[in-house]
């Protein structure tokens, strides 16, 4: 594998992480978790 | 050393996350306003991971050499388009989801009768698209690269602004003086960046100028520019690595454009950068008359044999006018007495137009060096090498010792070419760590 393909898959990994980050906040935000709601 | 470096990138890459994260973080301080349904507030946290994630663009792009370090200026470039793909996604998800959750905020499109908040989102979304597409499609679009520049910087500051004001505007979870207060200082902090970027290191560039002194035309429609220090020392610099250069016009504009070294590191009294004339800028460089002022920031990039100490031997693979930072590195190593073997392996289409092949003749003789010349078009009798570097070619030319650590190989040549000699090696017996390339060409 090369350099700029890690970088694409790097870029990747850190969108899904993102993306569950955001998908945890919605869930505790609609369920009033311990954000509060 | 390299495991300093390891150690360096992981680094970074948690310092990332955490910034891309840091807005959403913050809405976490102190009271948070009641939750809404899912796909609102999933379509909210998606706009601020977007949003953090393109204000971070600036800091890939702003230079700092401490974070290009660890991996090379051609893989930052090459992340800052990667994940900006991945923020726009994130960033165009935002109104999206809102659309077919609440059609009836389809209403907001219409920017004559929406509020300033719905108008700032939007044209923030435009500028993205306008972003996104004229990089994608530079070449489609026929945009000339400083043209494309002017457009990005535009395009890029008001995307961003925009959408740090849409937030503001939008006050659902900017609710608090505190949160305020935050919200304000991550503003600051990218607005201090983008003024640091355009207006305090172009500054710093007119304290540091040079003067043409002549331009030399080469083989392969190539000419090399000789620049000279005004009043003081020349840049240090490692061989192989490049520098961005500002000729004509204001220090201010977009027409900066990179180019590696051609010349030895060991005289920093003449620096210079051999080009090949391709169009726009690079067509403008024979008429550089002497004395000219040209202004350089640098030096940049992580392609170097002064970061391979340890390395026993170097095999140099170039493609045309990839040859400028081997010569660097050839000239440098004569200069210093380096009597370490290299092979050079140079692909050109003919023989007539293969950039420095007189001085490469003479560095044979003066240095531990084996050129292999690759013809695509080879003139009659030609008895060496042709058609393109295989896998068969380089088995044969590389060194028959390929453990870790013992020979560096580095690559630069037409993007196609790199992409399909990276493939090859590992399957050669090198291992990832031992070879290096540079890349210019990513819009």
């Amino acid at each position: 594998m090369n350099r700029l393909r890690f970088s694409t898959l790097l870029a990747l990994l850190i969108g899904f992480v993102l993306i569950g980050l955001a998908l945890w906040f919605a869930w505790m935000q609609s369920t009033g978790g311990m954000l509060g709601g | 050393m390299r495991v300093k470096r390891w150690l360096q990138g992981i680094f970074w890459v948690l310092v990332y996350v955490l910034l891309a994260a840091a807005p959403l973080l913050i809405l976490l301080i102190g009271p948070v306003p009641p939750g809404r349904d899912f796909w609102r507030e999933f379509s909210v946290a998606l706009g601020f991971g977007g949003l953090a994630m393109m204000a971070l663009q600036f800091v890939l792009t702003a230079r700092f050499k401490i974070i290009k370090s660890p991996y090379g200026a051609d893989v930052v470039y090459h992340f800052h388009r990667q994940i900006s793909l991945v923020a726009a996604v994130m960033i165009l998800a935002h109104p999206l989801i809102l659309f077919i959750r609440y059609p009836a905020l389809l209403s907001l499109l219409n920017i004559f009768q929406a509020p300033w908040r719905a108008r700032a989102g939007v044209t923030s979304i435009v500028a993205l698209v306008v972003l996104i597409g004229s990089s994608l499609w530079r070449k489609r679009f026929n945009l000339e690269y400083t043209n494309w520049r002017i457009l990005h910087g535009f395009a890029s500051a008001l995307a961003v602004i925009l959408a740090m004001v849409h937030v503001v505007l939008a006050a659902h979870y900017v609710n608090t003086p505190v949160k305020q207060v935050l919200w304000i200082s991550y503003g600051v902090f990218w607005v201090g960046l983008l003024i640091w970027i355009r207006i305090l290191k172009p500054m710093m560039l007119l304290r540091n100028p040079y003067e043409v002194v002549e331009v030399k035309g080469e083989r392969g429609s190539a000419w090399t520019l000789v620049l000279r220090p005004v009043g003081r020392k020349g840049m240090i610099f490692c061989p192989g690595q490049f520098a961005w250069i500002t000729a004509g016009k204001s220090v201010f504009g977009e027409s900066e454009h990179p180019f590696s070294f051609s010349s030895s590191a060991s005289d920093t009294g003449k620096l210079a950068f051999t080009i090949k004339e391709l169009g726009d800028f690079t067509a403008t460089i024979k008429n550089f008359p002497p004395g000219m002022r040209v202004y350089l920031d640098g030096p940049y990039g992580s392609f170097s044999i002064d970061r391979h100490a340890h390395a026993s031997g170097f095999v140099f693979i170039a493609g045309g006018i990839g040859i400028t930072p081997m010569m660097s590195m050839l000239r440098t190593m004569r200069d210093r007495g380096d009597k370490r073997p290299v092979t050079l392996i140079y692909a050109n289409n003919g023989w007539e137009t293969v950039t420095f092949r007189e001085e490469i003749a003479e560095l044979e003789q003066a240095l531990n060096l084996n050129v292999v010349y690759v013809l695509l078009d080879p003139p009659d009798g030609w008895e060496g090498e042709t058609g393109f570097v295989t896998a068969d070619l380089l088995d044969r030319y590389l060194p028959e010792d390929r453990d870790r650590d013992v020979q560096e190989i580095f690559i630069c040549g037409p993007g196609p070419m790199m992409d399909a000699i990276e493939s090859t090696l590992p399957t050669l017996g090198v291992h990832m760590d031992d070879f290096h390339s540079e890349r210019f060409e990513l819009v």
